[in-house]
């Protein structure tokens, strides 16, 4: 007998009742078994389906507006969430949502709060997931996701590349429906693979947009017009608050030629603050500087700031002149929402275009 | 004593050949269960034999200018009786209640059908105005594509606090055009949305009474709205071999008959299953899925249902439907066309058991090809299942 006979049962005769009822006991057992077979079956190809599905979108080649579009509505069917929001605060530096699904037309241009214990502030600071599962009494879940009347929520960082959070992805549920552990380690690796596709979706727009402007600089032929047109542009490419160049004229105090979104009072503090980084040598190489609180730097740098200089975030670009620093151009934000490390390579490539303007413009006023 | 502010509602059916004749029969018939209360929605489903723009004015000759909204389905149900095809129309006219009602309609709306759904939603809504709760009720040409993306955009705008409900209008099954209406206007390859506003919630409740016989299988092809490969292989070969035919043997004529008692249900997050039936399948063997096809990467295993089992949810939804609006004035349900054939004979039994579980509240409804229902998430759009709303 081989091993297959061993195991097989011995069909039972059917002359009695009592066989019968045995044989409808076993047939639904094996019902049950098939059942059980076929559940286990679905959840094993659970998670395998939502990878690929999210792994065909992302490989699509459209825009990112539809890609992220796309996606909302991949998470929203796949993790059953009747609200995602994906913020990108280190790339658009604000709140503001980059995209939507379930915050109704009226809401979806809302800030999200910045709130310091807010679970999106901490998913970004921690590079790590939140779960809240009871969203009503929760105080820290965003105020907009309250008044939605959701009930369970999960943040989830969108990683980049340098494995910091550059922003956050938000599943909510209206229903009392917990996120579970295999979702969050599901989202967690979402999270990476999207944040990903975000960061180079934003690099391939802003060097198209610099290429863009590269040519319009260099139909204007005045030094002023130059920074005038810079500062405007820099400051909505890099999505900062506001923008400056200051430049270092030989032998005098460095100047603010051009400014954009700032008062002109404060220009002076620009001026102190371009002084002390050269003065600190922190452009002896060709690296911009960056920092997500300039008053926290102020401080390291013994810099005196005053108190109602309202930027934080700062970013500083460097522009050369035979290989010296002759100038900075500054992207300057008045909330905490750091730069990100893509935003200032791409704006010393963007500041290398604007030497050459600035140079060409002052050799064609010396003719 | 009912409530001063309870929603009155009437219907009528006329099966009258004449078009005019018949809606207007259909209309004073509806009209009079709401005696001096004068109607502020009309709903209109119909078999298409009619000439609807004459069916039309005849229902508005006695409605006059009220809200009018429909279409063109495959079957229609109204207070218990079933009309069939090419039967009659049916009309539901609402008085009184509390609710406002906004509607608005778009044609032409092949390949822009997100877009589509969010202006429905947008022009509705700034109709009926604002208020804390509603509900938006869509019928859709059928043979618009993926419907689900008139859901996506009817989404973006609401949000997740307001339910939906509706259909997608039909010819019989001929698949060749359909028409929904909005007041005097029959509008082809088109949609119309109505909005609700409510000051109390409202929910859609939906069932569908299939249960998987096959192992779940990856979608790896699809196109448009066909399924090219199941698991890495000719889609049709391998459903075929789910249902126990050997691959081929299933006539590409014969095709409907069976893949109507085997629809494929979607794998959701939480085991649950969301139907789509195959319409047809071609001779490459790809499958052409009737309204949202599951895209690529979805699990999707084949289902079996017996007519007990898919009729034995009609008493539950309606029950469900009606236990969470305790002071409805009508049940609206939307089962699929689908369902309607696999019934035959039986097909009258659906809406029979709805209006008896609904006891003294007057039901309505149509035959869809594709029906709406959201309950979590953005997917809403289903076959083969049946949605009740009470209102």
């Amino acid at each position: 007998m081989n091993d297959c006979c061993k195991i097989s049962k011995p069909f039972p005769s059917v002359n009695g009742s009592e066989n019968v009822e045995k044989l409808k006991s076993e047939l639904s057992n094996a019902l049950k078994e098939r059942d059980n077979a076929i559940h286990t079956a679905q959840l094993a190809v659970a998670n395998t389906t939502r990878i690929t599905r999210l792994l065909a979108i992302l490989s699509e080649p459209a825009s990112i507006k539809t890609v992220l579009d796309r996606l909302l509505v991949l998470l929203s069917e796949l993790f059953f969430a009747d609200i995602v929001v994906i913020l990108d605060p280190v790339g658009t530096g604000s709140f503001i949502p980059l995209a939507t699904l379930g915050v109704p037309e009226k809401m979806d241009q809302c800030c999200f709060s910045d709130d310091i214990n807010g679970h999106t502030a901490t998913v970004l600071t921690t590079n790590d997931v939140v779960i809240s599962n009871q969203a009503e009494l929760d105080k820290n879940i965003d105020p907009i996701l309250r008044e939605l009347g959701v009930r369970t929520a999960i943040s989830v960082p969108l990683t980049s590349a340098s494995e910091m959070s550059r922003g956050v992805m938000v599943l909510a549920r209206c229903t009392q429906s917990p996120f579970s552990d295999g979702d969050r380690d599901l989202l967690m690796t979402m999270g990476y693979r999207i944040g990903l596709s975000i960061e180079e979706s934003r690099r391939s727009a802003l060097l198209e947009k610099i290429i863009e402007t590269g040519y319009e600089i260099t139909r204007l032929s005045t030094i002023k017009d130059i920074c005038n047109e810079i500062v405007c542009v820099f400051s909505s490419i890099f999505c900062s608050d506001a923008a400056t160049i200051v430049l270092k004229k030989q032998r005098t105090i460095p100047e603010c030629v051009a400014w954009y979104g700032i008062r002109p009072d404060q220009l002076d503090v620009c001026v102190k603050v371009t002084e002390s980084l050269l003065h600190d040598h922190l452009f002896a190489t060709t690296r911009p500087f960056c920092t997500q609180d300039l008053h926290d730097t102020a401080k390291r740098i013994s810099l005196e700031l005053p108190d109602n200089f309202p930027v934080r975030a700062l970013m500083a670009i460097p522009l050369f002149r035979n290989r010296q620093v002759y100038g900075l151009l500054y992207g300057l934000r008045y909330s905490t929402i750091p730069f990100s490390q893509e935003s200032s390579q791409l704006a010393s490539l963007f500041a290398a275009q604007i030497s050459v303007s600035i140079e060409n413009a002052s050799l064609y006023q010396a003719m | 004593m009912a409530s001063p502010n309870k929603l009155l509602s009437g219907i009528g059916i006329s099966t009258i050949q004449d078009s005019f004749s018949a809606g207007k029969e259909a209309a004073q018939k509806a009209v009079a269960s709401l005696g001096a209360v004068k109607p502020s929605l009309v709903m209109v489903f119909t078999t298409p034999r009619f000439d609807l723009k004459t069916l039309i004015k005849g229902i508005r000759s006695v409605t006059g200018d009220a809200l009018l909204v429909g279409c063109t389905s495959s079957g229609e149900m109204a207070n218990g009786v079933y009309l069939g095809f090419q039967a009659g129309v049916s009309v539901l006219v609402l008085g009184g209640g509390t609710y406002r009602f906004g509607a608005a309609s778009a044609s032409q709306i092949y390949g822009d059908l997100e877009k589509t759904g969010q202006e429905l939603a947008r022009k509705s809504q700034e109709c009926a105005g604002e208020s804390p709760h509603a509900a938006l009720l869509l019928f859709v040409d059928q043979l618009a594509g993926d419907l689900q993306q008139v859901i996506n955009g009817v989404y973006r705008v609401t949000g997740p606090n307001v339910c939906f409900a509706g259909g997608a209008a039909g010819d019989e099954q001929k698949f060749e055009k359909t028409f929904v209406f909005h007041n005097e206007q029959i509008v082809e390859k088109g949609a119309v949305a109505l909005w609700i506003a409510s000051d109390h919630p409202l929910k859609t409740f939906v069932a569908h009474g299939w249960k998987p016989i096959g192992i779940p299988l990856l979608v790896t092809r699809a196109e448009g709205t066909e399924i090219l490969e199941l698991a890495g292989r000719p889609a049709a070969t391998v459903y075929e071999e789910q249902i126990g035919i050997a691959p081929g043997e299933l006539a590409i004529e014969k095709f409907w008959g069976t893949s109507i008692l085997h629809p494929l249900g979607l794998i959701q997050y939480d085991g649950s299953t969301i139907i789509r039936v195959a319409r047809s399948k071609n001779d490459q063997g790809t499958l052409r899925i009737q309204g949202c096809v599951p895209p690529v990467g979805s699990a999707v295993q084949v289902m079996a249902g017996d007519i007990d089992a898919l009729l034995g949810i009609a008493e539950n939804v309606t029950k469900e439907a009606l236990s969470f609006n305790k002071d409805a004035g009508v049940l609206l349900s939307f089962s699929c066309a689908a369902r309607a054939t696999i019934f035959g004979a039986h097909a009258a039994k659906e809406a029979q058991i709805i209006q008896q579980t609904a006891g003294d509240i007057p039901s309505f409804g149509f035959y869809c090809c594709g029906e709406f229902a959201r309950s979590a998430g953005v997917l809403s759009t289903h076959n083969a299942t049946l949605a009740s709303i009470a209102l």
